[in-house]
């Protein structure tokens, strides 16, 4: 009789033992699981921001799923949604050196402009004054001092 | 000369200043010094009254701040580690102590996360004379060495740990 006891306390024992060793290894491997999973969005996120792409609604979300994943790291939700967010990424990154370049043409077209605004009031600026000036005294008599 | 010549000049001295400032403007994308911070808050998620004394085995909330200003999104975490002066960490190295926990964001570029978080304090058979460290590190992920990176920042708060009688 003790002696089965015994067997079922040591086995008991053992369950308990392998059960926490499992939930140990588990919860290490998912949440390097989580880091390596972030860190390649990561990369992608850094690309495109560096290509002015838009991505602080992509961050928002990543975040979001983070903070989920660290409450229960074995959520289905969160992780479809950062692999969809992994979609959505690899969709803007072949726009994204279009964004870009449109984004430079802007920035240094804009740039020529205002660079050109002072040859233009240089210019411009006499005639135009000089126009005015004639306007608001053209009925004006001259008339010749004795 | 109808247009005053001397007018005209300073006319035109301030287009051409506008126009240099607006060119730089545009032009000038660096966002400066590129830096990380931490802070610690009360359970109001303001600065000042923290406890001081704490009864071991229980939780205490406070609340915790990080803002990015690296220039680029980051990936970070806030490690909790508890031990005595001599444990604290250096702005080179994190604290020797064991991590007790640890929470997980991404920030965008100069952008700050306020978030309150529930801290166990347990009991320790070795006291820290009274002056225990509750240490929060803040690392952020290197994603070209895909490795957790010390910033070299960490917040920390003394209590006394009350031992249940």
């Amino acid at each position: 009789m003790m002696r089965n006891i015994a067997c079922i306390i040591i086995l008991l024992l053992s369950i308990t033992l392998f059960h926490q060793m499992i939930l140990h290894v588990y919860s290490i491997d998912s949440m390097s699981e989580i880091d390596s999973l972030i860190s390649s969005i990561m990369k992608d996120l850094e690309y495109l921001e560096s290509r002015e792409v838009n991505v602080s609604s992509l961050i928002q979300r990543v975040n979001e799923d983070i903070k989920g994943l660290e409450k229960d790291p074995g959520n289905a939700t969160y992780i479809k949604d950062l692999e969809s967010i992994r979609d959505e990424i690899k969709a803007l990154k072949s726009d994204a050196e279009n964004i870009y370049i449109i984004n430079n043409i802007i920035r240094y077209s804009t740039a020529v402009g205002i660079g050109l605004v002072p040859v233009a009031v240089y210019i411009l600026l006499p005639r135009i004054y000089l126009y005015i000036w004639y306007k608001t005294r053209r009925r004006w008599i001259v008339q010749v001092r004795k | 000369m109808i247009l005053d010549e001397e007018v005209f000049a300073v006319l035109m001295a301030v287009v051409i200043i506008g126009s240099v400032l607006g060119i730089v403007n545009i032009i000038h994308v660096s966002s400066g010094e590129s830096f990380t911070a931490i802070g610690l808050l009360n359970e109001d998620c303001k600065i000042g009254t923290y406890p001081k004394q704490v009864l071991e085995n229980t939780n205490i909330t406070l609340c915790i701040y990080v803002y990015n200003h690296m220039g680029r999104p980051v990936y970070y975490k806030v490690v909790y580690k508890i031990g005595g002066e001599k444990d604290l960490p250096t702005n080179t190295s994190p604290s020797s102590m064991p991590e007790v926990m640890s929470w997980r964001g991404v920030l965008d570029n100069d952008e700050n996360h306020t978030f309150k978080i529930l801290i166990p304090i347990p009991s320790y058979e070795k006291s820290f004379d009274n002056k225990t460290a509750l240490i929060f590190e803040l690392w952020i992920y290197d994603t070209s060495s895909d490795k957790w990176v010390y910033t070299g920042e960490w917040v920390h708060l003394y209590i006394q740990v009350l031992k249940r009688s």
